[in-house]
């Protein structure tokens, strides 16, 4: 029996719902002895969760800045500014804002100006800047919004915030959610993959941890596979000499019947989520080595993402990998790039940070594009926060540095029934405070899921008591003109 | 005269009352005092009570038969009593309520006369049943034996339904129309003979901005109150000739003036005025729609201006159209073959309308041509085919022929070829087609040329073009 089931319902009654919702889980109970059923194992037919209308996109690419790259240098151009060097910025702007303790006991706060120049590209004619002349050349595909705003101003509550829609940990992901309102397209691979990247720049990193990809309260089952970026994506993929097939196929049928008894006794849903963990790793035994295995590409890929995307554990090689993915039907796969965060010296280190990320960036928009997937195929390009328009210490023309400004930054999207090729939300003069259509991260988030065919406030769990959601309680809003 | 006759006397003086009051000064879309108002706000409040009570008469009588319950008959007549008294009070306070607050209409005038005849049968009622209700001082045995008076009989039952009558029509007014049958599962509301739930913007509407952007926020937010039913203020908005011909106090609309119309002056103001549209705490009006009010009016607030000719306004939300017929009749052979063939079939949506996707992603060497045949009697709710890197081949083309809603497929990395392409000419629906990494040629693609719904065929990795790095498709 497989029907669809309310987004909130579990797929097993679990012993924290008997505690939470005693009268229904027993009758769900009632129901399914009726029926004969033993309870669904996890992993076997899973009742399916459906978007509540026809979603636009299938799957997302997220390739995630952390550490927060300049708006200014990258995507919200202001040329006012280059008439401004050195400037105090004029109190009005920051009125009263209270600043990190990294420039707050600054005695002034002048003005940087972008080191770098913009043009326009493409028949949207987006000002890009010549960081990304690769990128620059997909313009027409993006729709870049100049007024995201977050909450925080420090990376970790910032970076949560963004991921999972609240800045303590312990709340599932994008992904995770996404995981758990889809289910997988593939199910010889995970729906939620992470891949971490080598960095072309390693002062001042932000260290990343799990607690951004975790499905939280969600069932674990949901929580992202992070791949190694090294030369082996997955550790320990082959069977040890003198193992077969099968006999590790009667070794885990025997570690999964223990599995199942424990599990009668004591009803934790993370033993089922082991049960599952060792299937998928089962499973990833077979799809993983076809996966990474990168002989059957063409010529024409390496024309497009480069050689260094030869290389096991760079943004390329990891924009190719998520391409690789997407064909195979991994739902979501969230790409980290660290080292953003550039307080200081920060033109030399954007510099490098965008040579190394540019070309993938434009090689992943443009395969997805000609192989005809980026129609369902959600592209989102962003860090945490944005950085300030004064500089942080020592200024030149071409050395400064900028400190965490959460009142805006820039980000992008392509794809995915997003609207191709428009700017939406406008900042001032500074690139300080947004002066037209604010998207706080939340409305962010309610555009994301809504591509996906959710209603943001539909799709929840409960828990805690609440029907917890990942925009939370403050109402969001989808920002429809983003949506083609 | 007895006390009883006295009573009665005093009970019918007061529904000729009513009556005149019915007769003489009716609703009439005015409002009046606040005091008038305030006294008749309690009017839905204490319409319950006798409600309540009638309906308890016959239980009492009823359940009196059996010999365990008599003490239940001998109440039956003081329940009663207290039901006349509140039958016609209630009546009072709804003409106070529908004089003073403007309402007028069908369902009003019914619902009062209704009321009346609910007083007067009430009443009829208790003259009638005297008798028994004396027999209190009888001694049990002969209570149960006392036979009811046949009038009596009748007329309660006569009560019974003009209650009934008159409580859904005074549901009506205060809940609309369908208040009961909104919600109603559609196969009893088949059974019923009603008819089923109209979906906002149906497509019988036309395509002026009137029908299609103005009169849905009427219908959402201000019918209850403005309709052929109830016209609060003399204003109804159920029709353009309604609305061009204003309430009481005049037109609502000043055609290219939505600042001076009153009717968007009334919905602009904050919830707490107390002139604010809509009334009573009832949900005001979206940004969206005061915008789209705003500029209709602006444009000169005509009836016939087409759809797409208000400058400024957002797009309308397309109608929503069925992708294919509902599969959930088919569910059991879905799952069937789902199991048999190894593949899946997911439902796009929430929406058993949005059709389902034919996904071969976790073993696409399971989706082969003799697969793909036995899909057949589910084909017609396949919207989205995703047969990528499947060991399908240009037989398989040929089954997929009979997809007849399909609007997405991908063939990609599969070992059809430009022969085969000719079987989809004949799907009448298809908009995307991926032909990425398969030996096609330009002479397959100009057998689909016919083709007018295809908007998007992707053909990078082909014998078609070398490979541009974007824009191939299309």
């Amino acid at each position: 029996m497989r029907k669809p089931t309310k987004p909130t319902e579990l797929s097993s009654p679990a012993r924290r719902d008997f505690l939470g919702q005693g009268g229904s889980v027993l009758a769900w109970a009632g129901l399914a002895s009726l029926m004969g059923q033993q309870g669904i194992a996890l992993g076997e037919t899973a009742p399916t969760r459906l978007p509540n209308f026809a979603p636009k996109a299938k799957r997302a690419i997220y390739l995630f800045m952390a550490g927060a790259p300049s708006q200014i240098e990258t995507w919200d151009y202001k040329p006012k500014l280059e008439s401004m060097f050195d400037k105090d910025l004029p109190e009005s702007v920051r009125s009263g804002q209270v600043l990190t303790g990294m420039t707050a006991g600054q005695a002034r706060f002048p003005i940087a100006p972008s080191a770098f120049k913009f043009q326009q590209h493409g028949r949207a004619g987006h000002w890009v800047s010549d960081l990304f002349p690769w990128t620059a050349k997909v313009a027409d595909e993006l729709a870049v919004i100049k007024s995201v705003y977050t909450d925080a101003i420090n990376h970790e509550p910032a970076i949560l915030l963004i991921s999972t829609g609240v800045m303590f940990a312990g709340k599932p992901a994008i992904g995770a959610w996404l995981s758990y309102g889809l289910g997988a397209i593939n199910e010889e691979l995970p729906t939620f993959v992470v891949l971490t990247s080598k960095m072309p720049w390693t002062v001042n990193v932000q260290a990343l941890s799990n607690r951004l990809w975790s499905s939280g309260f969600l069932p674990p089952e949901y929580s992202a596979v992070a791949l190694r970026s090294g030369v082996n994506p997955v550790l320990y993929l082959k069977d040890p000499p003198g193992v077969d097939r099968g006999m590790r196929r009667v070794m885990l049928d025997g570690v999964n019947q223990l599995n199942h008894h424990l599990f009668e006794r004591v009803k934790d849903p993370e033993i089922n989520a082991r049960i599952g963990q060792y299937e998928m790793a089962f499973r990833m035994q077979s799809s993983v080595p076809e996966l990474i295995d990168l002989s059957d590409e063409p010529s024409s890929t390496w024309d497009l993402y480069g050689e260094r995307a030869k290389e096991p554990g760079t943004f390329a090689y990891n924009c190719l990998m998520a391409r690789r993915m997407a064909e195979r039907g991994v739902r979501f796969t969230q790409i980290f790039l660290r080292s953003w965060d550039h307080h200081t010296t920060l033109p030399r280190a954007v510099r490098l940070m965008a040579e190394d990320s540019d070309r993938p960036t434009y090689a992943l928009v443009a395969d997805l594009k000609r192989r005809g997937m980026l129609d369902d195929t959600l592209v989102i390009w962003g860090g945490e926060f944005g950085r300030t328009v004064y500089s942080q210490g020592h200024l030149t023309q071409d050395d400064y540095g900028r400190d965490h400004h959460p009142r805006c930054f820039s980000m992008w999207m392509a794809g995915g029934g997003i609207k191709p090729g428009i700017s939406y939300g406008e900042t001032d003069d500074f690139s300080y405070n947004i002066v037209k259509d604010p998207v706080h991260v939340r409305d962010l988030h309610a555009t994301i899921l809504h591509q996906f065919g959710f209603d943001h406030d539909k799709l929840t769990f409960r828990f805690q008591g609440l029907d917890q959601k990942l925009t939370g309680v403050i109402p969001a809003k989808i920002v429809s003109e983003l949506c083609a | 005269m007895s006390v009883r006759a006295r009573l009665s006397l005093i009970g019918a003086l007061c529904i000729l009352g009513l009556i005149g009051l019915a007769l003489f000064a009716p609703p009439d879309g005015q409002t009046r005092s606040e005091l008038a108002q305030f006294l008749g706000d309690f009017h839905p409040l204490a319409v319950h009570l006798p409600i309540a009570l009638l309906l308890l008469v016959p239980v009492l009588e009823i359940a009196g038969r059996s010999p365990g319950r008599r003490q239940l008959r001998a109440s039956a007549g003081f329940v009663l009593g207290v039901a006349v008294l509140c039958a016609i009070g209630t009546p009072y306070l709804g003409w106070l309520l529908a004089w003073s607050e403007g309402f007028e209409g069908g369902f009003v005038t019914q619902h009062m006369w209704g009321g009346i005849a609910v007083a007067t049968a009430a009443l009829l009622c208790w003259t009638l049943r005297g008798g028994v209700t004396d027999a209190g001082a009888l001694a049990e045995e002969q209570v149960s034996r006392y036979p009811l008076p046949t009038a009596y009989v009748g007329l309660l039952a006569v009560t019974v339904l003009a209650v009934v009558f008159t409580g859904y029509r005074g549901g009506q007014l205060a809940h609309g129309d369908n208040h009961l049958t909104e919600h109603m599962p559609a196969r009893l509301k088949a059974w019923l003979g009603l008819p089923p739930s109209h979906s906002s913007g149906g497509g019988e509407r036309g395509t002026t901005f009137f029908a299609m952007r103005i009169q849905p926020i009427f219908e959402q937010h201000c019918l209850l109150c403005h309709s052929q039913n109830k016209h609060k203020g003399g204003l109804r908005l159920d029709s353009y000739d309604h609305l061009a011909r204003g309430g009481k106090d005049g037109p609502v609309i000043k055609a290219g003036d939505a600042i001076g119309s009153e009717l968007f002056r009334r919905v602009s103001l904050d919830p707490g005025n107390e002139d604010a549209m809509p009334a009573e705490g009832k949900p005001p009006l979206v940004a969206e729609d005061r915008k789209l009010l705003e500029l209709w009016i602006n444009a000169g607030a005509s009836p016939i201006v087409g759809i797409d000719a208000v400058a400024g306004a957002p797009a309308a939300p397309k109608p929503y159209e069925p992708l294919t017929p509902d599969y959930r009749p088919e569910q059991p052979l879905i799952t069937q073959l789902e199991a048999s063939l190894g593949l899946r079939l997911v439902p796009r949506s929430q929406n058993p309308l949005d059709g389902l996707i034919l996904r071969t992603a976790s073993f696409p060497a399971h989706c082969n041509d003799a697969a793909l045949s036995k899909l057949a009697p589910v084909a017609r709710y396949i919207v989205d085919a995703e047969l990528s890197r499947t060991p399908i081949t240009d037989a398989g083309l040929k089954t997929l022929a009979q997809f007849s809603n399909l609007r997405a497929l991908d063939l990609s990395h599969t070992a059809i070829t430009s022969a085969g392409l000719g079987a989809l000419a004949e799907l009448p629906k298809l908009e995307t087609l991926n032909l990425t990494a398969t030996v096609v040629d330009s002479t397959g693609l100009g057998l689909l040329r016919k083709r007018p719904s295809l908007r998007r065929v992707y053909v990078f990795q082909t014998k078609v073009t070398p490979g541009e790095p974007v824009d191939s498709g299309g």
